[in-house]
């Protein structure tokens, strides 16, 4: 791991750049797509108590490299520790069962399920996780009202018995967050969370993750909104066709010419 | 030109060159489907079989459907005036062709017998209801001159009388339970009564197996009748070889079934709906032709005769002469209805533990679990739920369950063959879970009762059972794509029609 610290060639002196204690290990991830390079050799660390923020321009391979990460996609090189278990030949399923949670960046609710039955189904997920526990249950008061604390921390609540279909993008970007807290994950991924809301909205969900993160719980994040992110991360990498070209302490990072030029040139390009 | 009723709703002008045009073309696919079909019959003649022609019959038929038809295009452009005088007449006429007998005497009955179409009441009976269905259609039609119920508003109403069927479910489960537990005691409950209660409740049983799997998990399973098999022969081999009881037997041919659902659902399970369907089939078929040809074990086509009958619990025998027979036991006369009595109840008391089960198991993790793998696969592994085992644990179950009705079914039978397995079995439970509607316990009931217990009753129908099924699905499918009393909460439809197969494939 100190290794993997000094090839990242950051902080030597500190096993952790930036702090707190390492959870997840995230090393050399390669994915193609035919031709196209998707992620190259992408490493990260995540730790609990602080939250990495990875950006990058569209289509730089962030998406790509949480499903790497979650299993989603297969056959990428690299490989996955999660609190010292490697996660590189489990399922999915078995990876979110081990810690892992994510909220996917296109929203997946269950359509014919209200949005706390959503949310309780997943705050259920160790029964559901086995056919045996999963028929030996029946009370789910306890996944209901940890379901209901989390929509209203989320500030969801109103939204509860409403079924997903009739709500707007923002409320289901929620939904899909909410259900990954009822896993009760240690490292909880985070894809744009924050994308269908308003700068009020983004702002309360910005401080909610970070209160999150605060109880113990690792968050990687993907998010566009560089205002926020800026504001609650504590770690940056920054994703640029498939590369992680910076990494490190937010203000150092933003300082460095190659994410200007990558990233916010572009950006500032465009504005002018 | 265009007339307006007072509501709003206008009446066009009878298009009657139209009307003629589309009650041709009814008639001419009638002829086309019933020419050969009805058309020819084939009688026992000695020394082989002979070819009796009822063209007579299919021109009946061919009339009928153009006057049906054109009653039909009156109603749907709200001129019911027309239908409201010839439907009844020709109820009449019916009526009186088949109760000629009882209200005028056996003379009249033979004289007016030459003008009388069709052999067999059971068709006049047939059309008899198609004309007071119409005749009810014309009447509503008057009465809702004003509403002219679109589709969808009729789609809502349906799903809603669905749901009050299904509320009163509640009630009406529990009446049917009574009903069926004080039948045998009815003065009507004869061998044949309680053999065709036994029969319908033996695929009541296979349904609700079966609704565990398509219903609940949403896997479209054409195979069925193979965990059927498997339980009906573990059974058998197990009672003919190692002379175990019934009692010891039954759990064994459950597990036996199960493991085979878990075998074959292993490689399986990761292809979804048509795939998965053809596949099943496959096995089911495979399951059969196994059977068939193991020639040592399974006796090949011959089968397995002499599988013991049950006992009352081990402790008294259904036997005349026997140290501890049931009469002797109980004080009672010998008579060969009480073993039928006993297996009524034995197959009762089975299909109710699979009805609780799978009420219990509505609300476990589990079943919610399966309704979101019906939904998202993709979403269900981001929580953790491993789709396969998942999957796998619903055709275990339902096999178990087959394996027990199989169990059952070897017991009664005495005697069972590959015969009895064959994929016309999967597509009769199927149809039975379809018609019912996917998921709905009670719907189950009045399909297998339908599907089951008419034809039974009519012998003579037997022979139109595939074709009244095939109509009865094509009816279904174009009237209640979700099956007749599906309902599910909540209320809200979140497709139009066909979006739910859109959603799931
Ligand atoms: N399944 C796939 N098959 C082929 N190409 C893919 C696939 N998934 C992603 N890609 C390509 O890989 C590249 C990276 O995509 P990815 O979704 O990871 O980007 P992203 O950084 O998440 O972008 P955004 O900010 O728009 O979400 C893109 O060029 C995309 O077109
Ligand atoms: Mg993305």
């Amino acid at each position: 791991m100190s290794a993997q610290a000094a090839a990242t060639g950051d902080m030597p002196q500190s096993p952790i750049p930036g702090g707190g204690v390492p959870i997840i290990t995230v090393d050399h991830l390669t994915m193609r797509f035919g031709g196209l390079v998707a992620i190259d050799d992408v490493s990260f660390q995540a730790a609990t108590g602080r939250i990495t923020a990875i950006i990058g321009p569209n289509g730089a391979g962030k998406t790509t490299a949480f499903k790497a990460v979650t299993g989603q996609i297969k056959n990428h090189a690299g490989s996955v520790v999660l609190q010292g278990q490697s996660l590189d030949r489990l399922s999915t399923a078995a990876r979110v069962r081990a810690g892992l949670a994510l909220s996917h960046q296109i929203v997946r609710p269950f359509r014919d399920m209200t949005v706390l039955a959503n949310v309780t189904l997943a705050g259920g997920s160790a029964k559901t996780a086995g056919p045996w526990s999963a028929l030996f249950h029946r009370d789910r008061r306890p996944e209901e009202a940890k379901a209901v604390g989390i929509l209203a921390r989320l500030g969801i609540a109103d939204a509860a018995q409403a079924l997903p279909g009739s709500l707007p993008l923002g409320y289901l970007k929620r939904l899909e967050m909410a259900r990954a807290l009822a896993l009760e994950p240690t490292v909880l991924l985070l894809d744009e969370p924050l994308a269908g809301l308003n700068h009020l909205e983004a702002a309360a969900l910005a401080d909610t993750i970070a209160a999150i993160n605060r109880e113990g719980t690792a968050i990687v994040l993907i998010e566009h909104n560089l205002g926020e992110v800026l504001r609650v991360c504590q770690r940056l990498v920054v994703l640029d066709a498939g590369r992680v070209i910076a990494e490190g302490a937010p203000d150092r990072v933003m300082a460095e010419a190659a994410v200007q030029q990558a990233y916010l040139g572009r950006r500032e390009a465009s504005h002018a | 030109m265009t007339a307006t009723t007072a509501s709003g709703i206008t009446v066009r002008p009878l298009d009657v060159g139209a009307m003629v045009k589309e009650a041709g073309i009814t008639a001419l696919v009638i002829f086309a489907l019933s020419a050969a079909l009805v058309g020819f019959e084939t009688t026992d003649i000695p020394g082989g079989i002979g070819i009796n022609t009822r063209f007579d019959d299919v021109a009946v038929v061919v009339i009928l459907g153009f006057v049906g038809r054109i009653a039909l295009v009156l109603l749907r452009q709200h001129r019911p005036g027309p239908v409201l005088i010839g439907a009844p007449l020709m109820a009449v006429a019916m009526l009186l062709m088949l109760l000629a007998e009882p209200l005028f005497g056996p003379e009249t009955a033979v004289a007016i017998a030459p003008f009388v179409p069709f052999q067999d009441p059971v068709v006049l009976w047939g059309l008899l209801i198609v004309t007071v269905i119409i005749l009810v259609r014309a009447v509503l039609s008057r009465r809702h001159l004003d509403s002219e119920e679109t589709a969808e508003a009729r789609e809502v109403r349906m799903d809603s009388i669905a749901a009050q069927v299904q509320r009163a479910a509640r009630f009406l489960g529990p009446l049917l339970l009574v009903l069926a537990v004080i039948f045998p005691f009815m003065p009507m409950a004869n061998r044949q009564m309680l053999d065709i209660g036994i029969l319908v409740i033996t695929y009541i049983m296979l349904g609700w197996g079966l609704n565990i799997v398509v219903g609940l998990a949403g896997l479209l399973d054409l195979g069925y009748v193979a965990f059927y098999a498997v339980g009906a022969y573990s059974f058998a081999l197990l009672a003919t070889y190692f002379d175990y009881s019934f009692w010891i037997c039954l759990p064994f041919a459950g597990l036996m079934a199960a493991l085979a659902g878990v075998i074959l659902g292993f490689p399986v399970l990761r292809l979804r709906g048509d795939y998965l369907a053809i596949v099943t089939l496959g096995f089911g078929e495979m399951i059969r032709v196994i059977l068939l040809n193991w020639y040592e074990f399974t006796g090949g086509p011959d089968g397995l005769s002499g599988i013991p009958r049950p006992s009352f619990f081990g402790i008294a025998e259904f036997s005349r002469r026997s140290e501890n027979s049931f009469h002797g036991m109980f004080g009672l006369e010998y008579s060969s209805l009480q073993r039928i009595i006993f297996l009524y109840y034995l197959i009762l008391a089975m299909a109710m533990v699979v009805n609780l089960f799978t009420m219990r198991i509505r609300k476990l993790p589990i079943s919610r679990a399966w309704e979101a793998l019906r939904e998202d696969e993709t979403a269900c592994r981001s929580l953790g739920i491993n789709p396969r085992n998942t999957k796998l644990t619903a055709f275990g179950i339902g096999a178990m369950f087959a394996g027990f009705a199989g169990s059952f079914f070897a017991t009664r039978q005495g005697f069972i063959s590959p015969e009895s397995f064959t994929f016309i079995e999967s597509a009769v439970i199927l149809a039975i879970v379809v018609l019912g509607g996917f998921g709905s316990q009670i719907g189950v009931v009045v399909a297998a009762a339908l599907l089951i217990g008419l034809p039974e009753f009519f012998r003579e129908l037997q022979q139109y059972r595939m074709l009244a099924f095939g109509m009865a699905m094509v009816l279904i499918m174009l009237w209640r794509p979700a099956g007749l009393l599906a309902h599910r909460e909540p209320t809200i439809r979140l497709f139009g029609r066909g979006g739910r197969a859109e959603a799931e494939s």
